[in-house]
């Protein structure tokens, strides 16, 4: 856990750093008329300050075991699949339209990422993207985007 | 209709304390956007229901198959699935209803008397008591949790970065948006909420595939005997007044007063051995006392709008989006509002005492559904929740992103917890503080030269030192007995 205390410390002061140098565009004003820059300008310092105390702090973690990955069961990659999914998506809504692209994203879970027969998987993303129309968009008159085929 | 979108949410909420992998927080973040076409009574009633609902329906799968349905049901899984496995999961599942129903009930009037005498109380406070009184809420809440609480500081720290994002309500000026439209508005609680609790769980499931086994044997006789009656009445009555009173703190949340009632049950039980075997009042009162913490919660809620869990954040955010803000004046200016929410959480309690024992048998055909089919649908009303709130693509990957967020923090041990809270309180905190320096024309010391601030401030301040000065007492205590036995033999 050490090393992952370190990195994660890194990351912080970085970013308290961030917030403090990002905080300086802004008018940090006076105490009597406290500006936009004040307040970040403040937690980006205590950002900083609690970095540096959880770097000065890590090696106390030393013999804590670290977070389990499961490299080898396959479980990280169907991880960082889905996630890789979820972030593409939603630039394919208006390409393709929100329900069809809901279709498809379905489908790849059910039949990439969790194998299950065929059958299951085209019958769940049928019925779930085509109640989901009939229950949020004609129902509930949510306007979802269309894509090119007009769906 | 408002009966009508209690019992929904009773419905719905219970469906989802039953499936393990979606908790509270991320139902109701999900259907939160759902109810921005209904009356504001009915959407805050609606939402209550959820939550209590999942308290109640948390219960069933830890006792079929030991795993909790929701957080707050952990406890239940110890004594409860031994009870299942000696035959008597009918009166389990029975007393949990009514401990739950019990603690409901209760917690019902003690909101019905506390709420407005908070109230009353809090229209003395002004922007430096607020801003204090959040401050407290925050460090009590890091102080809380399980872990690391330098790492709770942290995402409380995040939390309340996240919330500057936008624009600054004072001098309108656009902060941290690095030229983004959609930033410019700031950074939504609904997507962060459904990332970092809804995503980031099914993310963590689906790494591990783990699926538990429904337990087979058949469900017989949901009423308890008198014996345990006998056994339990006085367990939940402690239950009530634990889970109750917890519930009023930032950051006990459900899980604090359950684990505590139960500890407190095995330290005054005269068979202490017991516990874990599969005992009756193991059973009631951890179940009585989480469903007596969600009427504790909504106290300081409604009567100073500050609140105290992250489906407490969740509730003000409906509130917010309503255009309604909970605080001491609600029971002034909303009183139907007010009296609305409360007495729905009596009628929601009845309507789930009603709910759970003749519909256990479908509970355990929902729980039968494989979770590979659940995964992916849940996720699809996730995306189409975050997406109904603005119709805004980008909330969509926001919601991507803290769902990578959230399941790293999960890796690296940081908690959700502070990190939603401060960015719900985030706003007013900056607000509440920037206002404060401007009555007291510049001076920073009015947290602390208003008697009531100074006081709150104070408590804070002791929590945050408290840990040092353990551990500090701990290593003097060392220090002593290593001199009293010898380096050597030390």
């Amino acid at each position: 856990m050490e090393k992952y205390d370190r990195i994660s410390g890194l990351f912080w002061l970085f970013f308290g750093i961030f917030i403090l140098v990002g905080a300086q565009n802004y008018s940090f004003g006076t105490f009597r008329e406290p500006g936009g820059g004040l307040y970040p300008s403040f937690l980006g310092s205590l950002m900083i300050i609690m970095a540096i105390f959880l770097l000065a702090n890590s090696g106390k973690a030393k013999g804590e075991e670290g977070p389990p990955w499961d490299r080898k069961g396959g479980g990280l990659r169907r991880c960082l699949v889905t996630l890789c999914g979820l972030l593409i998506i939603p630039f394919l809504f208006h390409l393709i339209g929100f329900f069809p692209t809901m279709f498809l994203f379905i489908m790849f879970m059910m039949r990439i990422i969790l194998p299950l027969p065929w059958i299951t998987a085209l019958a769940t993303s049928v019925i779930a993207s085509v109640g989901g129309y009939f229950l949020f968009e004609s129902w509930l008159k949510i306007q979802f985007p269309r894509g090119f085929l007009g769906l | 209709m408002n009966l009508f979108f209690c019992f929904v949410g009773c419905l719905i909420g219970t469906l989802i304390g039953v499936l393990p992998g979606i908790g509270p927080v991320a139902t109701l973040a999900l259907l939160l956007p759902s109810t921005f076409r209904l009356e504001t009574t009915s959407a805050i009633i609606m939402l209550c229901g959820i939550y209590y609902g999942a308290m109640y329906g948390g219960s069933t799968t830890s006792i079929l198959m030991n795993i909790p349905g929701e957080t707050a049901s952990v406890v239940t899984c110890l004594d409860g699935y031994q009870m299942a496995r000696k035959g008597r999961a009918g009166p389990a599942l029975g007393m949990c209803a009514f401990g739950s129903f019990f603690g409901g009930t209760l917690s019902v009037f003690g909101v019905i008397f506390l709420a407005p005498l908070l109230s009353s109380f809090a229209l003395r406070f002004g922007a430096p008591e607020y801003f204090s009184v959040m401050v407290l809420g925050l460090v009590m809440v890091t102080y809380l949790c399980m872990g690391s609480m330098l790492k709770a500081l942290i995402m409380t720290v995040a939390g309340l970065f996240i919330a500057v994002i936008g624009v600054d309500t004072i001098t309108g000026m656009v902060r941290f948006a690095g030229g983004s439209i959609t930033l410019r508005g700031g950074i939504g609680v609904v997507p962060i909420a459904i990332g970092t609790f809804g995503v980031a769980e099914i993310l963590t499931n689906l790494e591990s595939a783990s699926q538990g086994e429904v337990f087979k044997a058949r469900i017989k006789g949901l009423l308890p005997s008198l014996q345990d009656w006998r056994e339990s009445a006085a367990a939940m009555f402690r239950g009530t007044l634990i889970g109750f009173f917890l519930g009023i703190l930032p950051g006990a949340g459900t899980i604090i007063p359950t684990f505590m009632s139960y500890a407190v049950e095995k330290r005054i039980s005269k068979h202490p051995e017991k516990f874990g075997t599969g005992i009756i009042e193991a059973v009631a009162a951890p179940e009585t006392a989480n469903n007596a913490a969600t009427g504790g919660s909504m106290i300081p809620l409604l009567s100073l709008g500050i609140p105290t869990s992250p489906v407490m954040a969740l509730l003000l955010g409906a509130f917010v989006i309503h255009g309604i803000q909970p605080g001491p004046l609600l029971t002034i200016q909303h009183p139907n509002l007010f009296w609305g929410v409360v007495t729905s959480m009596y009628i929601g309690n009845a309507m789930l005492l009603a709910l759970n024992l003749p519909l256990i048998g479908v509970w355990i055909q929902v729980l039968r559904m494989p979770y590979p089919i659940l995964v992916p649908l849940i996720l699809y009303f996730c995306i189409i929740g975050v997406y109904s709130l603005n119709a805004n693509i980008y909330e969509v990957l926001i919601m991507g992103i803290f769902g990578l967020v959230g399941y790293l923090m999960r890796k690296f041990k940081y908690e959700a917890a502070p990190f939603l809270l401060a960015i719900v309180l985030g706003d007013f905190m900056e607000t509440n503080f920037r206002q404060s320096l401007l009555y007291s024309e510049g001076d920073p010391l009015i947290f602390f030269k208003r008697p009531l601030s100074a006081i709150v401030l104070g408590i804070a301040l002791v929590l945050l030192l408290l840990p040092i000065l353990r551990r500090k007492k701990g290593r003097a205590w060392v220090e002593k007995v290593r001199k009293q036995m010898g380096d050597e033999e030390f």
